[in-house]
């Protein structure tokens, strides 16, 4: 019996070896992983595995994604930061990089990541209920300055929530900030008079703003998805952070790989299949790589873990 | 009349007297709020409390009386339950370490070698009436790496599922 | 453009035979998917998502909700089988139907539930089609008041499907409440019971929980009160029995009616019906029946309450997604993500700008339910089957599926060993009478009633008074008061009377 264990064994065994990663110029020589540090089906998930495609052409070696769920991000980050920095293992990141630092429940810190590429971005967008002294930002803020209003966000934490708060600073008007299970569930609030208005991104509002039943206030930038809206900043209004998706590596990079990498994800982005679903998906495909990317990352990541800390002061 | 039912009420108990006292500590709130933290699993951890000295008191009443009216785990079932129980720890342990591949043949055929020996019908309970034959040894093993790269190249392949 | 052009179109749309095989696969895909026990629905659409990126939309779509309709119906199987759910949703489904595999019905348990699920399944398609719109206004006067009342109305269930000792089946039901409060609040994001666990931040996730108390449990406790001298099953009757029965259907119709009802109706209230409809409308068949004691114990009409809601709750739980864009729980929101994906914005706009594809979803999901029951029909003697597979084969199969739907969705460790935590509670909460259904209810109820009370406050400035003035919420709260009392009364008489009869 023992010796029959141990030719099952190794045959067992022959099947699992993986191929051992030599250490040379020519990269990549193995099957890379992108862990995405949400469930599967997420929209976060949608979109890297639609990224999946075009790069494994850009590449020619296999993309394997990894869910890694949990903790709002932070438990696939951290594990994605423990792998070494070779460019086999890569994770996506967002303005939640920024927020779960604020809240203070993370050890990583953004200089911990080496941020490859941003790929796509979304703004923020103030919707709410279709009324007629809403009808314009000016408007919203006359009457919201007088009436105090409800808004509602995607969850505590989230940069929704944080860009609420930001939004009705900057605008000065009387808001009561409610967070809600998810984006869509605060909308369904608002269609149902429950609150008057969200912070959300274009992809969570489109279909309300399309029936007429919402209305676009404001929003932090310009997306395909809100042709007509109006930006805070030409009104006067310094609130311009977009939300973001990006591909990083735990730091330390090799020069030489991050270069490989900008240039597959540049042609990766060229794909008309992974253009069509990026639409649908309702972001915009806005890519930025080097100092520009080191001037968004260092920017968003002071503002925003700033924001975060004064926002949940007690 | 210290039976695993008691055990078993005292832990919940100790459990929720532990929840209640830390829903205390929570801290306060960013924004003001009518109903805190605290409230709900104070609340909820409160009434487990009482229900449960209730659910003690009566188990107990019960056992004097009545003893104790769940059967009795037959000795070799109930090593083989714990028998699984730990092979799952180590197969969780496995995959971490060595891949889900091997981890899963290597759990499959210890499982069903154990389940086998525990579940198997004897006259006696001596072990060598109970060790499986060569043939199901073989088969066993031969199952366990076929499933386990079936299972692999459907999800992994197929589906795009991570399992590592 | 009328009305009969747009079904017209829609129809010719679903001639294509591609379009009919994707959907067949579909349904088989998710039929096998559901069937396996850990692997749920929202990860069977998850998995399906890629799958369709080079499909033409109808394609896709219909193979998603080809996916969606056989998932929820195959979780019946391991129910019935082996107690095991095979999706969140057909939890009820074990309380009578794995009883009734237990009493060597299991022919006759999978043969009612599959007729059970296709009338579901079709009632809530066809309530989909003409009855959208309405029943979406109404689950949009849900409120944070409105949900707390419902998150009340739900609990009240609890004690509906407590075993012989109704304090114990709310003693599980606390531990559910409690554990649903671990992690970071709803409102306020302080941490609770954490510890310094990462993965513990966003709460204790529902899909280990579930298979840990369910599956991994139940797989203990079969090993453990093994019985040598088991009586074999006699697998020739079973399969004999594998049939649908009309006839038991057709005299239990104010079951099914009631059931269908709640299903749809429950199920369009985003953010509560998933999980519970089904328990609820279980939950309405054991008050309303002749006979409520022999439920829990394998009876036909608990069997056709749940299969019958949770396959009519997914026609229900598109409404919200198709009508308002709003999806109401995770499968349907993996099914948006997907819908989006192949360009389909669901919501108001869907029906004006994209009509040939919106009565298109319809038809593709009547056409849906329709292969997953005469997939079902034709699989049904092979189901009975899994009964015949050893128990020393099938244990070692049934863990490894586990980890796979837990670890494969999440890819975290620690969720692997939520489960098995989960497992061990579950092993000693059956074993002492407790029961493990009530946890399940006041895990995914606890958030609910939590954070709406919360929430509520928040809106209301502190007047609780709004959670009874407004009709709804005091509609429910007093409906859940009523019912405390008449189940109390209820269980004193039980208790006068079972002092005769001793135990």
């Amino acid at each position: 019996m023992r010796s029959c264990i141990k030719i099952i064994m190794s045959i067992a065994l022959s099947f699992s070896f993986l191929p051992v990663a030599a250490i040379s110029a020519e990269f990549p020589r193995k099957p890379i992983t992108i862990i995405v540090p949400y469930g599967a089906g997420g929209s976060n998930d949608n979109f890297v595995r639609a990224l999946t495609r075009p790069l494994k052409k850009a590449f020619g070696t296999n993309i394997v994604v990894r869910n890694v769920s949990g903790g709002g991000g932070a438990v696939g980050t951290m594990i994605a930061l423990a792998h070494k920095p070779d460019g086999y293992t890569v994770t996506i990141t967002s303005n939640a990089l920024y927020t779960l630092q604020g809240l203070g429940n993370v050890k990583f810190k953004t200089s911990d990541l080496d941020v490859i590429a941003r790929v796509a971005t979304e703004p923020y967008v103030l919707a709410v209920k279709t009324r007629d002294e809403w009808s314009s930002l000016k408007r919203f803020v006359q009457s919201a300055s007088k009436n105090s209003i409800t808004l509602g966000y995607a969850g505590v934490g989230s940069s929704t929530h944080i860009m609420a708060q930001a939004i009705t600073n900057e605008l000065g008007i009387k808001a009561k900030l409610i967070p809600f299970g998810g984006g869509s569930a605060a909308v369904a609030a608002t269609l149902g008079g429950h609150i008057d208005g969200v912070v959300l991104t274009p992809a969570g509002v489109a279909s309300g703003l399309e029936s007429g039943k919402l209305t676009a206030i404001a929003a932090t930038g310009t997306s395909t998805q809100l042709p007509d809206v109006t930006l805070f900043t030409e009104q006067g209004y310094s609130i311009d952070t977009l939300q973001w998706r990006g591909i990083a590596a735990p730091a330390g990079l090799a020069p030489d790989v991050k270069a490989k990498w900008v240039n597959a994800i540049a042609q990766a982005i060229q794909d008309e299949d992974f253009k069509k679903a990026v639409r649908n998906i309702g972001v915009d495909v806005n890519p930025a790589y080097g100092e520009q990317l080191e001037r968004f990352v260092q920017d968003g990541s002071e503002k925003l873990i700033t924001l975060t800390r004064t926002a949940l002061a007690k | 009349m210290i039976n695993g039912r008691i055990i078993f009420d005292v832990v919940i108990l100790a459990i929720t007297g532990w929840a209640f006292s830390a829903a205390q500590a929570f801290p306060e709130s960013f924004m003001q709020e009518h109903i805190t933290s605290s409230f709900f699993p104070s609340i909820v951890s409160g009434l487990l409390m009482v229900l449960m000295l209730n659910v003690l008191w009566t188990d107990f009443r019960e056992l004097r009386t009545h003893g104790e009216s769940v059967e009795k785990m037959d000795p070799r079932s109930a090593l083989g339950a714990l028998a699984v129980l730990a092979l799952l720890v180590i197969y969780i342990f496995l995959i971490e370490g060595i891949g889900f591949r091997l981890a899963t043949m290597v759990f499959l055929f210890a499982a069903m070698m154990v389940s086998h020996i525990t579940l198997t019908k004897a006259d006696d309970d001596q072990l060598k009436n109970l060790l499986p034959s060569k043939r199901y040894t073989l088969s066993a093993a031969l199952a366990s790496v076929v499933v386990t790269l079936l299972t692999h190249a459907v999800f992994v392949h197929g589906f795009g599922l991570s399992l590592y | 453009m009328s009305m009969l052009t747009n079904y017209v179109d829609a129809f010719q749309l679903l001639l294509d035979p591609t379009v009919i095989l994707m959907i067949a696969a579909g349904t088989i895909l998710g039929l096998v998917m559901g069937a396996l026990p850990g692997l749920t629905a929202a990860m069977t659409i998850a998995l399906l998502i890629p799958l369709t990126f080079g499909l033409e939309p109808i394609q896709g779509i219909g193979m998603l909700l080809g996916g969606f309709v056989g998932a929820v119906a195959g979780g019946a199987i391991p129910a019935i089988l082996l107690g095991i759910p095979g999706t969140p949703s057909s939890v009820a489904t074990t309380l009578d139907g794995y009883p009734m595999a237990k009493n060597g019905q299991a022919g006759k348990a999978l043969g009612i539930a599959i007729s059970s699920s296709f009338v579901g399944g079709l009632v809530g398609a066809i309530l989909l089609l003409l009855v959208a719109p309405p029943i979406a206004n109404f689950a949009l006067r849900f409120g944070s008041a409105e949900f707390f009342a419902l998150g009340v109305f739900g609990l009240v269930i609890i004690a509906s499907v407590s075993g012989n000792s109704m304090s114990k089946g709310l003693v599980a039901g606390l531990i559910g409440l409690l554990l649903s409060t671990v992690g970071a609040d709803r409102i306020n994001a302080n941490l609770r019971f954490t510890g310094d666990e990462p993965a513990l931040i966003m709460g204790i996730s529902l899909l280990p929980a579930l298979i840990g108390l369910f599956a991994v449990a139940q797989v203990l406790q079969d090993l453990a009160t093994h019985k040598k001298d088991k009586k074999e099953l006699n697998i020739a009757n079973n399969v004999a029995d594998a049939k649908p029965y009309w006839g038991i259907l057709g005299r239990s119709w104010k079951i099914l009616t009631s059931s269908t009802l709640i299903g749809t109706i429950v199920g369009a209230i985003p953010g509560a019906g998933g999980s519970i409809s089904s328990f609820m409308a279980y939950d309405q068949a054991k008050r309303f029946s002749k006979t409520p004691e022999k439920f829990g114990k394998g009876h036909d009409e608990g069997l056709i309450a749940s299969e019958s809601a949770n396959n009519s709750m997914a026609g229900g739980a598109l409404i919200p997604v198709l009508t308002l864009g709003v999806p109401g729980e995770v499968a349907t929101a993996v099914l948006m993500g997907g819908l989006t994906i192949q360009g389909v914005r669901p919501g108001p706009a869907l029906f004006e700008q994209q009509t040939t594809l919106a009565y298109g979803i319809f038809f593709a999901f009547i056409i849906a339910n329709i292969f997953m029951f005469l997939t079902q029909l034709m699989g049904i003697k092979l189901f009975v089957r899994v009964l015949k597979v050893p128990a020393k084969i099938l244990t070692p199969l049934i863990l490894m599926f586990c980890v796979i739907g837990v670890y494969g969705v999440s890819g975290n460790f620690f969720e692997l060993w939520l489960m098995l935590g989960f497992g061990v509670l579950g092993f000693f909460l059956n074993r002492y009478g407790f029961g493990t259904a009530p946890v399940i209810l006041g895990l995914i109820l606890g958030t609910l009633v939590e954070s709406n009370l919360r929430r509520g406050m928040l809106l209301f400035d502190g007047d609780w008074t709004q959670f009874l003035t407004r009709p709804i919420s005091a509609t429910l709260l007093g409906l859940s008061a009523v019912l405390l009392v008449i189940i109390l009364f209820q269980r004193r008489q039980d208790v006068k009377k079972g002092t005769n009869t001793g135990n």
